[in-house]
């Protein structure tokens, strides 16, 4: 049974490969951009009124929770890049990760491909299991430091049936070759590779299966600069291979202005703003946007001296979450609206901003 | 230079005596801070830009050891000093600051007692003077309700706060160098801003020094005045803030600096420096960076370059500007 | 208290504070340094930084190493026959002939304490291996699953630890009788608890890891994370906690025998020649002294030893 899946996998892949090279003259034409536009029209994920809900202690009369995601709405269209940034506990790692499932959400629903996966019965929902794949922030916690390269990428073929030695080791060595690891290093262990290799061998084992959707949770914050170049481009190249569709977590803005398509901002597990990552970082709607944007350090001292606006104060806390707008704390512009009432989103254009008030 | 160097440290070499051979981790470093300046120090994981500012406070330890090189503090060779007077100037003269305040801080005192510990310890004042003092600093490092956040445990406080406490306990006896190893590197880009403000107006105000060292290039252009670039435990660049980053010379920063991605320009793709850092054990018998440089030629790869002057304070190690001169 | 107190806060504050810091900073730059010169913490080099820097644990490997030759070689090594009795020869002192003695029915004792290494390392292993591998599962079990499967298990391993283990394997002792089997019987079934209790804090630890994780975002089936994820991780502790296991058992059997409902007569047990040679304590002191030597150095050369691999294998567990 599982050689016959396998089989049918691969006459997919080969489907589907011939329809990228055919279409890839014509890509070409038309340029990336007209791509992606045409590729946005189908939502891939679509989660609605998500909330997820830590216990925090508190007493058994008074029990405390930490409102990690708040009313969540977020689509996800196939083939694009959609960035995910905010600062720590602005429950950005914990979304991504109900939205694959690795957490069960509070509330709410989330559809893979039109159908609600929350409640989904284990066995129903291993066959979209494999189509969800994440690829983790620190390379030295994410790999078993007791399993070798082979059956680290191994691991998950052999979970999904592979069984022929020969066609896993060739697998295996196909996959080490596309994400750029030396084939002698086969039989190595995770501790004799660096960050940026590590990152690149959990990059492996995320595509073995050919899945449709990565979570790429803070991949390359804790690589050096030199090295978070090579596994950005890596991971272009294999979104652009594969046509994948990337969730991309991340809190490093410039990261983000690089590889997104779309930028989804969150403060405090509810959505500030989202947009395309070129109209959203010109002219930010949000106030929390733009001191995100002013705040990070520029490569370039000549931009020193322009007295940039900072965010004063500290993140509240998740557990007593401010009310009303969960930003107007910090927020300078905050009125008495913003306290008493949460934002409704408003569009503006293609974008969709939570504020009572809007920037521009 | 002008300026008055408070710290100076000349042709320092720390190796590390590893099972599989000697480890030249921090090999013929020379930096000097001068009064009132902020210094960076930038290099990837393993450059020895860690290691450099741990042998000057005397915090190596086996299987690392100072092998070579003079630290002078204002004039004062403290290379040779035995562990009590070391820890005297530590703390009181210079002070060093650490990417995660938590494990800097003891997590079952209050904050303002750890402070004031501190002042008591190097300080001949009265407890209620000292915790006067302490009030005064909290104030100074930004700390809002300074008399509630005395009596905090270090994890009632948030990253920055902790970081603002670290700085504020650094800072406590007006020392004249502070080091601060990635500083910010923890921390969230809305803090991040407003400690390396914090830094800037300390340094402005009390005229201490402050050695930052950073692998963010971003940080560096935001607030220092001169920077080192480190490789394989060598100093590969070293100018003056702005002339870095307009004239940028060595091939690794050129590479470093292009690999960022920018603001305000959409790249296809990222620029990379190919390979990785080299293993120290069996460094490239030339130019520690020839293996991966695009511009390396074959004396690269035979001959070491030594740091060459190209403009007044800006000095590359790099044989493509050998005719302007030896450095230092 | 006040004065403690401010003593132990100069130290935090000052340089020592500076140390602690230094030592994390040094685990972390280690890292950095030792993945960049490709250095691997492979099994031998951890035991080759043992012996470099811990000699007296490599010391007690060695003697171990010679102890358990002989034990199994004991046949050639040993001068006489352990069970040959000569009541000519009894009760000699030291001498060429008898390096150590002879006992009460003349048997050299040299011979019976190089049997008795037999029976020390028999019994210092084979319980313990069973022990541990039953509070392996029990703790893989508890941690993993949780809930009333943690609380059950945990709560029967807090049980057993209540009770003195010695206490619990004399009960066990009385109930089956003497001998051999049956003391590996009793030791095998008290002293599990300790094994579970460590196992289920390391797993719990490890199943939040991100290659946890990762296993079940692959969707792989829970018993293969916890034997192939979650098990091999905690390897290192485990084997620190058998070579610290092995001499309590060890005592164990010592103390069993010497209460008479352990080893029988004439097995040459180490703690059974101890109580034999208690009625000759003054005139011939060598017959106690000389099997409960025999005890301490297996016993310390094992702790030693544990201690050594401990520090360079888990070194996370001696800073906790």
């Amino acid at each position: 049974m599982s050689d016959g899946m396998m089989k049918d996998k691969k006459a997919e892949d080969g489907g589907q490969e011939k329809k990228m090279g055919e279409g890839r003259a014509q890509t070409e034409k038309m340029g990336v951009d007209a791509r992606r536009v045409e590729e946005k029209r189908q939502v891939l994920l679509h989660a609605r009124n998500l909330v997820k809900e830590f216990p925090a202690g508190g007493t058994r009369k008074n029990p405390q929770v930490v409102h990690a995601v708040t009313n969540v709405n977020l689509e996800i269209y196939q083939g694009e890049t959609l960035a995910l940034v905010g600062e720590s506990g602005c429950g950005k790692s914990t979304l991504g990760r109900v939205l694959i499932r690795l957490l069960e959400p509070t509330a709410g629903e989330i559809h893979y491909e039109g159908e609600n996966i929350v409640g989904m019965g284990e066995a129903d929902f291993a066959r979209l299991r494999r189509q969800m794949q994440i690829i983790f922030q620190d390379p030295y916690a994410s790999l078993n430091p007791r399993m070798s390269v082979k059956e680290i990428i191994g691991e998950p073929l052999i979970t999904y049936g592979m069984k022929d030695k020969g066609e896993l080791e060739a697998k295996v060595r196909e996959l080490m070759g596309e994400v750029g690891i030396a084939q002698e290093f086969y039989n190595r262990y995770p501790h004799q590779f660096s960050g940026g290799q590590r990152q690149r061998i959990g990059i492996a084992r995320a595509i073995a299966l050919n899945p449709k959707l990565i979570i790429c949770d803070e991949p390359v914050s804790a690589l050096d600069v030199s090295i978070q170049s090579q596994v950005l481009n890596l991971l272009k190249d294999l979104q652009e291979r594969y046509g994948l569709t990337y969730l991309f977590i991340s809190h490093d803005l410039s990261v983000v202005k690089f590889i997104a398509d779309r930028v989804c901002v969150m403060f405090l597990g509810m959505i500030c703003e989202i947009g395309d990552t070129d109209s959203l970082y010109e002219q930010p709607l949000h106030p929390y946007t733009r001191f995100l944007l002013n705040a990070i350090p520029k490569a370039d001292p000549k931009l020193r001296s322009q007295e940039k606006e900072l965010l004063t104060g500290e993140i509240p806390s998740p557990v007593n979450p401010p009310s009303g707008c969960r930003f107007h704390t910090r927020c300078p512009y905050a009125e008495d609206i913003c306290r008493q009432k949460a934002p409704e989103g408003r569009m503006a254009g293609e974008r969709q901003v939570f504020c009572h008030f809007p920037l521009g | 230079m002008s300026e008055s160097i408070v710290l100076e440290i000349r042709d320092l070499r720390s190796h590390f005596f590893t099972a599989k051979g000697q480890v030249p981790a921090v090999d013929g470093v020379s930096i000097q801070v001068p009064a009132g300046k902020i210094i960076g120090i930038v290099g990837e994981s393993g450059c020895g830009k860690s290691m450099t500012f741990m042998s000057v406070m005397g915090l190596l330890r086996y299987p690392g050891k100072v092998v070579g090189g003079t630290i002078f503090l204002d004039g004062r060779d403290i290379t040779h000093l035995k562990p009590k007077e070391l820890s005297k100037v530590r703390g009181n003269e210079i002070s060093m600051i650490f990417q995660e305040p938590m494990t800097s801080l003891n997590p079952v005192y209050p904050v303002g007692k750890q402070v004031r510990e501190a002042i008591l310890l190097h300080q001949k004042v009265s407890k209620k003077e000292a915790r006067e003092r302490v009030l005064d600093i909290f104030r100074a490092v930004g700390i809002s309700e300074p008399e509630k956040r005395y009596y905090s445990y270090p994890h009632q406080l948030s990253g920055g706060l902790r970081q603002r406490v670290m700085i504020g306990m650094a800072m406590v006896c007006r020392p004249k160098v502070m080091i601060a190893d990635e500083p910010t590197t923890a921390l969230d880009v809305t803090i991040e801003a407003q400690i390396l403000r914090l830094m800037q107006r300390l340094c402005r105000e009390q005229g201490t020094s402050i050695i930052l060292i950073t692998h963010n290039m971003g940080v560096v252009a935001e607030v220092c005045d001169y920077v080192y670039v480190m490789y394989a435990g060598k100093v590969m660049e070293q100018a003056e803030t702005f002339a870095l980053f307009e004239r940028t010379s060595h091939p690794y920063t050129q590479g470093l600096l292009r690999s960022i991605p920018k603001l305000d320009e959409k790249a296809k793709r990222l620029y990379t420096i190919e390979g990785v850092v080299p293993n120290l054990l069996h460094l490239p018998k030339g130019c520690s960076f020839c293996t991966r440089c695009g511009q390396a030629r074959e004396r690269c790869f035979s001959e070491r370059p030594k740091l060459y002057e190209t403009e007044d304070g800006h000095g590359v190690r790099c044989f493509a500007y050998e005719r302007e001169g030896v450095f230092v | 208290m006040e004065k403690t107190m401010t003593e132990d806060k100069n130290q935090v504050v000052g340089s020592e504070a500076m140390d602690g810091q230094r030592d994390k900073e040094h685990i972390r730059e280690d890292l950095e340094l030792s993945a960049q010169l490709g250095e691997s913490d492979s099994w031998e080099d951890k035991l080759k930084t043992m012996v470099r820097q811990n000699k007296l644990a490599a010391f007690s490997a060695v003697i171990l190493f010679l102890i358990f030759l002989a034990a199994v070689f004991a046949p050639v090594v040993a001068p006489y026959d352990h069970l040959a009795q000569s009541l000519t020869d009894r009760l000699q002192d030291p001498s060429a002939a008898h390096l150590l003695g002879t006992d009460e029915l003349g048997r050299d004792v040299l011979s019976r304490i190089i049997y008795g290494a037999r029976i020390s390392l028999t019994i210092g292993l084979v319980p313990t291996l069973i022990s541990m591998a039953i509070g392996t599962v029990l703790g893989l079990c508890a941690g993993f699953y949780g809930g009333k499967v943690d609380f059950i298990i945990m709560r029967l391993a807090d049980v057993m630890l209540a009770f003195p283990s010695l206490l619990l394997a004399m009960v066990v002792m009385y109930t089956m009788g003497g001998g051999l089997i049956n003391i590996f019987i009793a030791l095998s079934l008290v002293n599990w608890a300790g094994t579970a209790r460590i196992v289920r804090s390391q797993t719990l630890s490890l199943k939040e890891k991100e290659f946890v994780e990762a296993a079940r975002s692959i969707g792989v089936k829970k018993w293969t994370i916890m034997f192939r994820h979650i098990l091999p991780n905690c390897l290192p502790s485990l084997i620190v906690l058998f070579t610290l296991n092995i001499p309590s058992a060890i005592l164990s059997e010592a103390s069993l025998s010497f209460l008479g409902i352990g080893a029988q007569p004439p097995s040459a047990s180490w703690g059974l020649m101890a109580v034999r040679g208690k009625k000759y304590l003054f005139s011939e002191p060598w017959l106690s002294i000389a099997p409960s030597a025999a005890i301490m150095i297996v016993v310390m050369a094992f702790n030693f030893l544990g201690d050594g691999l401990r520090d360079v294998l888990d070194p996370y567990l001696k800073e906790q």
